[in-house]
């Protein structure tokens, strides 16, 4: 699959997958590196999901259309994520 | 254009390294959206700096390395695209386009092609052979495009 994002909504899908990790607390973290586990163990302590989760209405139309894409793109490992200007 | 290759677990060390490098260089790095720059703000008064820095100094060096091939990309006044191609394969079934050998010497000779191309282009507009220094200074400036060395202030 193939997604192109200009930088500002890149940083956008960063955020979103940040979101996406905290409340996936199981299986994805789990089979990734577990200081990545411990990085978003230790930011979902510190407020940042609900701190993110307030920025989600200032998103992008195209952005928020998606119904959790990062995480999904992430575990399957089938992204070409293109970053244009 | 800066392509890479990742792995998913490669990938998280590059967006990590991307949120170190945006706590530590916020005005060097991509600052037109205002709510990631909050989040970043906020992660560093969390105190999220040191568990990054940890986390980075961790990596392989195979991924701080695709980051920095990639990191121009993100430079603020930068107008330049990148690509993360992310593939399911572990990090011993990559091809060769892997290799971060083989990925630095692509980047050297990207930039050997660019200052070949700069060093053209201002010969074809001078009257006389270029100098020794003026050579050095088109090839200063390809540098300093690319993200390679700062300008001297």
């Amino acid at each position: 699959m193939n997604s192109y994002y200009n930088k500002k909504e890149f940083n956008e899908w960063i955020m979103y997958y940040l979101l996406d990790a905290m409340d996936d607390k199981g299986s994805i973290n789990k089979s990734l590196e577990p200081e990545w586990a411990e990085f978003i163990n230790y930011l979902s302590t510190r407020d940042t999901a609900s701190f993110i989760r307030l920025r989600v209405p200032n998103m992008s139309v195209r952005m928020k259309t998606y119904a959790k894409p990062p995480i999904k793109a992430v575990k399957n490992a089938s992204e070409n994520i293109r970053i244009m200007t | 254009m800066a392509s890479i290759h990742t792995t998913k677990e490669e990938f998280v060390d590059i967006i990590l390294a991307l949120l170190l490098d945006k706590i530590l260089h916020p005005d060097e790095m991509i600052n037109s959206n205002e709510d990631f720059n909050d989040m970043i703000d906020l992660m560093s008064r969390r105190g999220l700096k040191p568990l990054l820095l940890h986390y980075y100094m961790g990596t392989k060096a195979k991924s701080r390395s695709k980051w920095k091939h990639l990191r121009k990309n993100f430079l603020a006044g930068k107008s330049s695209s990148g690509s993360i191609n992310m593939s399911a394969g572990k990090e011993d079934d990559q091809d060769t386009e892997d290799d971060p050998i083989k990925e630095n010497i692509n980047n050297v000779k990207d930039l050997v092609k660019k200052s070949i191309k700069s060093i053209n282009y201002h010969r074809q507009r001078s009257n006389f052979p270029l100098s020794e220094d003026k050579i050095d200074k088109i090839i200063d400036k390809v540098l300093i495009n690319e993200g390679i060395i700062k300008e001297k202030k």
